[in-house]
């Protein structure tokens, strides 16, 4: 108990010390000269980063040893983990739940504050107070919102009421299984350290803004701004190979309101990294570089409100259900002080902005050409605000609307298919042709003959993908015989369908086209004597092959349903073949049908690929087994009421072109040996002959009414046994209708090979006492039933081009946030010797460097003006 | 005026007014089962599942679609035909929402489906805790 108490402390400690902080830094401000008042905030500020991890660590420590004295005392352990719940889930269930997830952004934020006070030399002192400021307010957050809150203790009267009864609850009510996934270890930390590193940017702007220092910011913020875009991006997309993975929907990106809430940011700070880089080397942009640096951060607060407040999560009113994983238990207090967060940052940025906005100097730079590198990248940071206003605007329209008391609406994902399509081929082709451009000004004969070979192999490759479309819509057509299927298909068209394959092939092409021109130039880079300036381009190379990757594998991708029936021989799905070979649940005794609890439960289907696939398994035999996880999970595990959910997860074939991606298209069940039985007439089922002798209703001891059949069964051994299924007949939880659950039904005495008992039952849809004729379904040894596993089969291709471009662009933006760093490295002063000022710190910055562009002066005078880009230029950023 | 700023300028308003367009022609209007019956449009609508015998939840194979009713808040009931695999949540979700439209199969109204939204159970957020030793295994 003393935990909770510590963590508690820990809360207070971190939010009055973070306050201390913020004089401590104040007052080394008003007197640079001396060193106390900086050494003075530097401890308070280990104290804060320390409380705010100790929190973290005491509640890592409270969800991992679950219980004080065998019962659950925290109400965040009872809430997110489960006696059963083991391995590393123990500890990842930290970050499962509201407060925890607000803790994890917390911790981050405090370890990154040792590093930036550590490097920010002369800036210090101007950056630090206002990165404290969000430690206070997570702390006082979690202070409302407290995640060392105890379980309510059962009353004296209740104990008294009910003999059972424990003072605190015994169990957990667990992890959501598909939160027990080896993603859940790793995928919130990474994204949550993307959310928390955004702060940095944030802070070197007001920093800039209120210091006047549009220039010297620009290489200290680089590294972080990459930092995030890394850490941000790659975590993004975990997330998507996780919904993938277990959705079972075969996509991993559904515009849902969280993904998106953690997408926009990410648009804007790449926005950000790409006015830097023009900044740097050409100077200007300062307007437009402080403003994103605020924004960022500011999205992920209106991200993180939408998502945590419940104003999406599908409790309001009108249930209107709008994500999959919204959080929606925030306390009042907690809620207005997100709000005050949300305001109070978004005000210091704004009024700040507005406030220093004329004083910026501009440069007539961007822009004095068209065909420059410059325009080329100030364009990609408008098109990139351009779709994170539009990302933002989808997300948030259904406050706007309930604001306004509309009549509730819905949008599709097709919205942002939509928007995004034509910003998406702009941003490729500019990245596509980025690479030819130089600064300044690019002469367009230059231009053109280097761009010629990327241009028509484009055109070539486009030219396959379209014959290929044409091809798979044939194919589609001929597969599309049910009218609805065709209607539902035609709302889903916009343009004509043949214009709209005509558009996403286009982009493809330009994704190839973005891919191959980046791929020419990185190479260049990495055999100059600057390899590390190749980062940028990598970085593209790798949005170009995600970008083919997506459109490929959406618009080609193929879904079928198949029943796959035990001993029924194998279905097909192109070209594939798939046989039951085993159910590997433990079969309940009388529910044959329900799968169990056991999280590793499957339908086990073998697989014969098509004689074009070369595969061949490691016995060398052609065929192999296919294992979609079917399993029961109980929602409710510690209440007294089940939810039973069953859970199916697909499972993914790969393969080096495409995925086959097998998934449930419902339940499977179990298909039973089926036979009509009228009092005092044998009937024979197979090797089996059934006798029944009527049946009588009995009361059970809670009063419910049973009803209790006898039936006589002959063996093929020539035994005869009496059984008594039966059926217990409750009122339905709501009231309108009857449960039959059956009683009974298992047969001991004829078990299979396995040990697994025979199972004989009434089928209560079909049981008329009075009548004296029932319906008996069974599964016997030598007439059992047969499972019968409806399968959803999609065939994906190119889908590994998506990961592959991921990996390739996180590479990319690792190189040069490597690069940058060293460069941050030349601009960094003494940390304590007060005003001092690197001599042209932008200029320092690129003596280091190979740029022929940019002297100290930016005077520009260097540049050749020739269209190559010679591969000693400096890389620019990615998105 | 600089031409980056034209340029910039022409490129933000063709985006918008792409995205309002987009954006005006795929929102759907939530509506309940008797408006659905007199328009030809798609809308959503939503419901309570039924999951009683007379209202059977059955997969479809030949169409391969999954069939269920739902009933909505003027006590309205109509069998859907979803195209598609049975979402994960269904199984415990006590209502969704559906989009398609409404066409004539053998006489009566089914409303076909190409996506649902499933409601989460609020449930699993504010159960209850039990205080009593629940056997965690049995089924």
């Amino acid at each position: 108990m003393w935990l909770g108490v510590a963590g508690v402390a820990a809360l207070w400690v971190c939010l009055i010390s973070a306050l201390l902080t913020i004089c401590g830094y104040g007052l080394s401000l008003k007197r640079p000269a001396y060193r106390k008042p900086i050494l003075l905030a530097r401890a308070l500020y280990a104290i804060t980063a320390l409380a705010m991890l100790s929190a973290f660590a005491l509640l890592g420590i409270i969800v991992y040893t679950k219980t004080v004295g065998g019962f659950y005392r925290f109400q965040y352990a009872f809430e997110h983990t489960s006696n059963d719940l083991m391995g590393f889930y123990r500890l990842a269930a930290t970050w499962s739940g509201q407060e925890g997830s607000f803790l994890l952004w917390g911790s981050w934020t405090a370890l990154l504050g040792f590093f930036v006070f550590w490097k920010a030399g002369r800036y210090e002192a101007r950056v630090m107070p206002f990165f404290v400021t969000v430690l206070a307010f997570l702390a006082a957050i979690l202070i409302y919102q407290s995640p060392f809150a105890h379980t309510p203790r059962a009353s004296i009267a209740e104990l008294a009421a009910n003999p059972g009864f424990l003072p605190y609850p015994p169990n957990g009510q667990g992890l959501h299984p598909s939160l027990q996934n080896y993603w859940m270890t790793i995928h919130p930390p990474t994204i949550f350290f993307g959310f928390a590193s955004l702060l940095v940017p944030f802070c070197y702007a007001v920093a800039a803004l209120i210091w006047k220092d549009y220039e010297d910011w620009t290489p200290r913020v680089m590294p972080y701004a990459l930092l995030t875009c890394l850490t941000l991006g790659v975590g993004l997309f975990m997330g998507g190979y996780w919904a993938y993975e277990t959705q079972g929907w075969h996509g991993f990106w559904a515009w849902d309101p969280v993904e998106n809430a953690s997408f926009f940011p990410w648009l804007a700070i790449t926005a950000l990294l790409h006015g830097l880089v023009v900044q740097k080397d050409r100077g200007g942009m300062a307007r437009t570089t402080t403003f994103l640096g605020l924004l960022g951060f500011w999205l992920f607060l209106v991200g993180t409100f939408l998502t945590r407040s419940g104003a999406l999560a599908g409790n309001g009113p009108d249930g209107q259900m709008l994500s999959i994983h919204a959080f929606d238990n925030i306390k009042k207090g907690g809620l207005v002080l997100m709000v005050a967060m949300l305001i109070a940052y978004g005000a210091l940025g704004l009024c700040l902005w507005l406030w220093r906005v004329r004083s910026i100097p501009t440069r007539k730079t961007v822009g004095d050409t068209l065909l420059s590198r410059d325009f080329a990248f100030f364009l990609a940071v408008i098109l990139m605000l351009v779709a994170c206003a539009v990302v933002t605007f989808g997300t948030t329209w259904p406050l706007f609307l309930s604001w306004t008391h509309r009549a509730p609406s819905a949008l599709k994902p097709t919205f942002y298919n939509r928007a995004m399509l034509p910003l998406s081929m702009v941003g490729a082709l500019l990245m596509g042709i980025v690479p030819w451009l130089a600064y300044r000004k690019t002469s367009s004969e230059t231009f053109l003959k280097k761009m010629l070979v990327p241009w028509f192999v484009m055109l070539a490759f486009g030219f396959v993908m379209l014959f290929l479309v044409m091809g798979w819509q044939r194919d589609l057509q001929a597969a599309a015989h049910l009218d609805d299927v065709a209607w539902i298909e035609k709302t889903h068209a916009w343009i004509s369908p043949a214009v709209q394959r005509v558009a996403v092939m286009a982009l493809a092409s330009l994704g190839f086209l973005a891919a191959l021109s980046n791929a020419m130039l990185a190479f260049r880079v990495f055999r100059s004597r600057k390899p590390l300036s190749a980062g940028g381009w990598v970085a593209h190379v790798g949005i170009g092959l995600m970008m083919i990757g997506i459109i490929v594998s959406n618009t080609f991708e193929r879904t079928k349903q198949i029943d796959v029936r035990e001993g029924a021989g194998p279905s097909e799905a192109f070209g594939y073949k798939f046989d039951f070979e085993r159910f590997t649940g433990k079969s309940s005794p009388a529910f044959p049908l329900h799968p169990d609890l056991d999280g590793t439960n499957a339908a086990e289907i073998r697989v014969t690929p098509p004689a074009s696939d070369m595969v061949s398994g490691p016995d060398g035999s052609r065929t192999y087994l296919t294992k979609p996880r079917w399993f029961v999970y109980n929602m409710a595990h510690a209440s007294s009421e089940d939810a039973l959910q069953r859970i199916r997860w697909p499972h993914i074939n790969k393969y080096w072109d495409h995925d086959l991606y097998v998934g449930y298209a419902d339940d499977p069940w179990f298909a039973y040996g089926v036979v009509d039985l009228t009092k005092g007439q044998p009937a024979t089922a197979g090797p089996y002959t059934f006798f029944y002798a009527g049946s009588e209703p009995q009361a059970d001891t809670d009063g419910a009414r049973v009803l209790v059949a006898t039936l006589a069964v002959k063996g093929p051994d020539g035994k005869i046994l009496t059984l008594h299924p039966s059926l217990r007949m409750t009122p339905s939880s709501d009231g309108a209708g009857i449960e039959f659950t059956h009683v009974n039904s298992a047969v001991p005495q004829l078990a299979d090979e396995n040990g697994n008992p025979g199972v004989v039952m009434l089928n209560q849809k079909k049981m008329s006492a009075s009548s004296g004729q029932v319906e008996v379904e069974f599964s016997l040894p030598q007439a059992k039933g047969i499972w019968v596993v409806p399968l959803e089969i999609t065939y994906k291709p190119w889908i590994n081009l998506v990961w592959i471009g991921v990996i390739v662009m996180g590479i990319g933006v690792l190189i040069a946030m490597i690069r940058r760093a060293l460069e941050a490295r030349l601009v960094a002063d003494g940390p304590l010797d007060g005003g001092r000022r690197a001599p042209s710190l932008a200029g320092q910055s690129l003596a280091g460097d190979d740029a022929p562009i940019t002297g100290g002066e930016r005077k520009g005078s260097s540049d050749s003006g020739a269209g190559p880009p010679r591969a000693k230029r400096p890389a620019r950023r990615a998105r | 005026m600089n031409k980056a700023y034209i340029i910039a300028f022409i490129v933000i308003s063709l985006a918008l007014a792409f995205t309002m367009w987009s954006f005006s022609s795929n929102l759907t209007p939530y509506v309940d089962i008797k408006a659905a019956r007199k328009t030809n449009t798609a809308v959503q609508i939503r419901g309570l599942i039924l999951r009683d015998s007379a209202h059977p939840i059955v997969r479809d194979s030949a169409r391969s679609a999954l069939r269920f009713w739902i009933k909505d808040q003027n006590k309205e009931e109509i069998e859907i035909v979803y195209y598609g695999a049975k979402p994960d949540a269904f199984d415990t979700a006590p209502g969704l929402a559906a989009h398609g439209f409404i066409r004539k199969e053998g006489g009566r109204d089914v409303f076909v489906s190409d996506s649902l939204a499933v409601q989460c159970p609020s449930k699993y957020n504010d159960q209850k805790a039990v205080y009593k030793q629940t056997a965690s295994a049995g089924i």
